[in-house]
């Protein structure tokens, strides 16, 4: 069944070589652009307040990175649920390559994507926030996941870590071949249709396929070695127990491969859902009571944390 | 129906026309690596025997690797191991370089070490074929190599999601019966 799947798309992946025929639409083209480009400040706490007060430099803060494709709208709920007590605030960055062009986004690297986490950290440590947490989505999750093994926050260590299904293994294995099928094919066509076109991108050029490959590896090595999170940051998982885009086998590989500052395991939560993201559900269809429950106690649990302390 | 005949008369009748192979009992060591996971190694053993055999030019063989042996030494990886038995069919066996044809069926374990993750696959059934070719050296150490596809998988909604599709293998073996073999 997977040969088929692999012949499969290998025959699409000729038949989508060259480049797609993008519509005006789409986020993919010249006429769309994520709303955090024209209203940062609506998106970015170091944009909403560059001089904040001292109250704001006390109140928890979560920097709220999305997945690949995305846009900050991944995040938009957790938004409109963190607004309603004003206790937590957020600051959602748009991933470098993203939320502009198919051209932009083909000719970026995963350390493109990755590079606005750093700079809005940078900005709100070098502002005076001194609560500063951090939220990944799928591949969002894996960049901030290669923070950590790098040691990025050693300025001022980070207060919660949240990962909302990131991506260590992904479900569909072919992306291990990215780089040897990757040239045959030019990009993937999701077939994403109505709304979705405007927040996510709907092609996917190889080429990112391969920097997402490359990312995926680079932290499984770094998961491998061991990360030890600095004294003060806590991190929790939580993980659809059916997703078919980043395997719920990855929870594992960051169970064995992250620990706290007094050696104990990382937080995991094994969500029983079958959406990818299963927080983000603004555009998803055929929801049960189960899908909101799960979003909700999420939330409510994310929340709770970064009160905590 | 034809073309089946014709694909089948092309893998099986070479040896036909050739040589037997000679009784043959390689016991050695196999190293494995998935593309984009892990390093598995461990043993293999791999018997040949026209004489009781249906094909000439056929082995039968059973092998162990676990990452337990490669990858997770030292390391987070998951511990995961794979029992195979293994059907090989080579050949020109007098060529330096045999080609070898082998289809593998077996199982494939994962150990997440948490009841967090109980409900989780973490075992599947093995079934891949592997395309390769065996090094022969006029010595009892026979070396071979091989890229295999495993056809199940994970798929992040069943399936073991540590088990990927596409590998490469290298054995190195010793011949016990070769003093008694005419090669």
């Amino acid at each position: 069944m997977k040969l088929l799947f692999l012949l499969t798309s290998l025959v699409l992946f000729f038949s989508c070589s060259g480049e797609p025929e993008i519509g005006d639409d789409m986020l993919d083209g010249e006429f769309i652009i994520d709303s955090s480009l024209v209203n940062p400040g609506n998106y970015l706490l170091s944009a909403a307040y560059p001089t904040p007060t001292q109250e704001q430099k006390n109140t928890p803060l979560i920097i709220a990175a999305h997945g690949y494709t995305a846009t900050t709208f991944e995040w938009l709920d957790f938004r409109n649920y963190l607004n309603q007590s004003g206790d937590v605030l957020i600051s959602q960055v748009l991933l470098g390559g993203h939320g502009t062009s198919y051209k932009d986004f083909k000719s970026s690297s995963w350390q493109n994507w990755q590079s606005s986490i750093k700079l809005e950290y940078d900005k709100l440590v070098t502002l005076g926030y001194e609560n500063i947490s951090l939220a990944g989505s799928s591949t969002g999750g894996a960049l901030i996941i290669d923070l950590l093994a790098r040691n990025y926050f050693s300025q001022q260590a980070i207060n919660e870590v949240f990962l909302i299904d990131p991506i260590v293994i992904a479900s569909n294995k072919i992306l291990s071949l990215a780089g040897i099928v990757g040239p045959l094919i030019g990009y993937i066509d999701t077939e994403k249709d109505g709304d979705e076109v405007k927040y996510w991108y709907r092609y996917r050029p190889q080429e990112t396929l391969q920097e997402l490959n490359n990312l995926i590896n680079i932290i499984r090595h770094s998961l491998e070695d061991g990360i030890d999170l600095q004294k003060g940051t806590r991190l929790k998982v939580y993980k659809s127990e059916r997703d078919e885009v980043a395997d719920p086998v990855s929870a594992v590989l960051i169970y064995k491969g992250i620990r706290h500052f007094d050696k104990s395991r990382a937080d995991i939560q094994m969500v029983d859902s079958d959406i990818h993201v299963f927080t983000n559900i603004l555009l998803e269809n055929n929801l049960s009571q189960k899908d909101h429950t799960n979003k909700d106690n999420s939330f409510a649990d994310m929340q709770s944390r970064c009160l905590e302390k | 129906m034809k073309n089946i005949f014709l694909i089948t008369a092309f893998i099986f009748c070479p040896s036909l026309l050739l040589f037997a192979n000679e009784k043959s009992l390689d016991i050695g060591l196999k190293f494995q690596k998935s593309i984009g996971l892990y390093y598995e190694n461990g043993f293999m053993l791999q018997y040949s025997d026209p004489e009781y055999l249906y094909l000439d030019n056929a082995e039968i063989g059973f092998s162990y690797v676990s990452s337990r042996l490669g990858s997770a030494i030292g390391s987070n990886a998951l511990k995961q191991d794979s029992y195979i038995l293994n059907l090989t069919y080579k050949y020109f066996s007098f060529w330096k370089i045999d080609p070898l044809l082998r289809l593998n069926i077996g199982y494939f374990y994962s150990d997440y070490e948490s009841d967090i993750f109980k409900n989780l696959d973490n075992s599947s059934l093995l079934f891949s074929c592997e395309l390769g070719a065996k090094i022969n050296t006029n010595s009892p150490l026979n070396i071979n190599i091989s890229l295999g596809y495993n056809f199940i998988t994970g798929d992040g909604l069943s399936g073991a999601g540590s088990l990927y599709p596409v590998f490469y293998q290298m054995g190195v073996s010793w011949d016990l019966y070769y003093k008694d073999s005419a090669k």
